[in-house]
């Protein structure tokens, strides 16, 4: 009975250092993040600890859908920085009074990204629907979303015969799963798995296991990354302290250094 | 079984202090279940089953789990009758081999099964030269559920096979049965408990299964989505509609628990009748 008893404590101790809002600790700092901008933030968060002067502190970086971190904050995550991949879950947030200082600083384009073989013999966007399996983001994801409103652009813009199914119709018959973050829709391809899948641009730039399509301008949705200040989780830690870093490390990235690193990943910044 | 037990717990001391250390545990197991039971009005219950990703799951979940059921103990039960009879030299290897997916991460088995059926996979050209796709199949989804339940019936399976009076199959094969007989009408009622408990806890296992089934079947409202996917889902767009999934998934886990609890002793009613007629035909059909 007295060795369970002492387990039982000894596993409560070992709990206890795992903690991640952990008392002891000092300050440090946590980004939630879309899964198309993991590259892109551990860059910023790179450059932000190179330039700071005081000393070093530990980021922790989390990265899934756009809507899958706003609910975790919704839930009470120990977030500081919030970056999503649609206006629409950071303005929910906003809303609800957890994340201000909301601002744009980055846009990305969408594309079809096909195996290297090219199974299915994908040579436009409009050969689509020859896709016999294709991936896409659920409707919640920003990735899911985006695609379908290119999707209904690309039908609007080219009409179906007659007899014929609408574009959208005849590509969305040929989804066989649908994923809750980009990366995991772009895996599927990676693995062979898929014949394509609909990625954003950035996702594409410089793997050479994939083929990239651009959709045509009339069908192209751009897609708006936005950061805001993610207010009343710090959780145990200084949070006046946990404000002033959180906001340094927004300044970088709105800075030019910041600008440089974003385009430097394939995004946009605005004017 | 039981008294024998309580009499040596009670020479040794009270009880008491047993319980107050057991009774956070068992507040742990069990008060989340009832949150979930209280959290979510009739009205919120309602709205999600009205949702369209609730039915689909629903009776992908049904149909799916069940063709797996019917694989598990159409394969395992013959598995489990060797793995108790055979040579343990032989079958401790198999043994083995039957438990690795309960060890294994669910998303390891996911992977493991698309590098096996996938399109890059040990078996993807074979597959695909005949036009057989699997992942992102309905067949997918049950293959991933039999590969994680299977252990489960076998294990049971095996074990009540073991408990199986060896004496009484001899009796069963002196008095004129076949070995498939003596196997049949001897062997699976005695075990019978045992394979009904092993195969109920399976088909939970199955009706559960989520990390395989989402790496190597996909997520399609439909097709795929089973109803711990659609949970999944729905937590990102209505959440009542994965409370709603989830009250009826743990309705039916609970009504399986009861039965599990319930049928071996119906069946140890009903097998002393059925063993005593397997014996009694056996003796009929002596010369």
């Amino acid at each position: 009975m007295r060795a369970g008893l002492v387990a039982f404590l000894a596993s409560l101790l070992l709990l206890g250092g795992c903690d991640p809002t952990g008392g002891a600790g000092g300050p440090r700092l946590y980004l939630f993040v879309p899964s198309s901008m993991a590259d892109l933030t551990d860059a910023v968060t790179a450059e932000f600890l190179r330039v700071r002067k005081t000393e070093p502190i530990p980021v922790y970086q989390s990265s899934a859908g756009s809507q899958t971190l706003r609910i975790q904050i919704e839930g009470g995550a120990p977030a500081d920085v919030f970056i999503s991949a649609d206006p629409e879950h950071i303005a929910a947030l906003e809303e609800a009074g957890l994340v201000r200082d909301v601002r744009t600083f980055a846009y990305n384009g969408l594309a079809v990204v096909v195996p290297a073989d090219n199974p299915a013999g994908i040579e436009s966007f409009w050969d689509l629907p020859r896709a016999e399996r294709l991936v896409i983001g659920t409707p919640e994801v920003p990735i899911g979303r985006y695609t379908r409103l290119m999707l209904a652009q690309a039908a609007a813009a080219r009409p179906p015969g007659p007899g014929e199914a609408r574009f959208d119709e005849r590509v969305m018959a040929r989804v066989v799963s649908e994923e809750t973050n980009v990366r995991l829709v772009r895996s599927k391809v990676e693995l062979g798995e898929a014949d394509a899948a609909v990625v954003y641009r950035t996702d594409a730039l410089g793997r050479h296991d994939l083929l990239m399509i651009p959709p045509p301008p009339e069908a192209d949705v751009l897609a708006e990354y936005r950061v805001g200040l993610v207010v009343g989780r710090s959780q145990g830690r200084e949070p006046d302290l946990v404000r002033v870093t959180a906001e340094s490390w927004i300044d970088l990235l709105l800075s030019d250094a910041g600008r440089r690193i974003v385009s430097a990943h394939g995004f946009v910044v605005p004017r | 079984m039981t008294p024998p037990t309580s009499r040596i717990v009670a020479g040794v001391g009270s009880r008491w202090p047993l319980l107050i250390l057991g009774a956070p545990m068992v507040l742990l197991l069990a008060v989340p279940f009832l949150a979930l039971g209280f959290s979510s009005s009739p009205a919120d219950v309602s709205a999600g089953i009205a949702d369209p990703i609730f039915g689909p799951a629903l009776w992908l979940s049904v149909r799916t789990t069940l063709v797996s059921l019917v694989i598990v103990v159409l394969a395992g039960t013959p598995l489990a009758w060797w793995l108790a009879v055979g040579v343990p030299s032989r079958t401790r290897v198999v043994e083995v081999l039957v438990d690795l997916p309960i060890v294994m991460p669910p998303a390891v088995v996911g992977i493991a099964l698309l590098q096996t059926f996938g399109r890059g996979g040990v078996f993807g050209p074979l597959l695909e030269s005949m036009g057989v796709q699997v992942p992102f199949t309905a067949t997918a989804v049950v293959l991933a559920q039999v590969v994680v339940s299977a252990p489960f019936y076998v294990q049971a399976a095996a074990a009540a096979f073991r408990r199986v009076e060896p004496d009484l199959l001899i009796v069963g094969r002196t008095l004129g049965q076949s070995s498939r007989g003596a196997f049949l009408r001897i062997a699976v009622p005695l075990a019978l408990p045992g394979l009904v408990g092993g195969a109920a806890l399976a088909w939970a296992r199955a009706l559960g299964e989520f990390g395989a089934t989402l790496l190597f079947a996909g997520n399609l409202t439909g097709t795929t989505q089973t109803m711990p996917l659609a949970i999944y889902q729905a937590l990102e767009s209505d959440v009542r509609v994965a409370v709603a999934l989830s009250l009826v998934l743990a309705a039916v886990s609970v009504l399986l628990l009861v039965a599990l609890r319930a049928a071996p002793r119906a069946w140890g009613l009903l097998h002393s009748s059925t063993l005593a007629r397997g014996v009694r035909s056996a003796g009929e059909a002596r010369p």
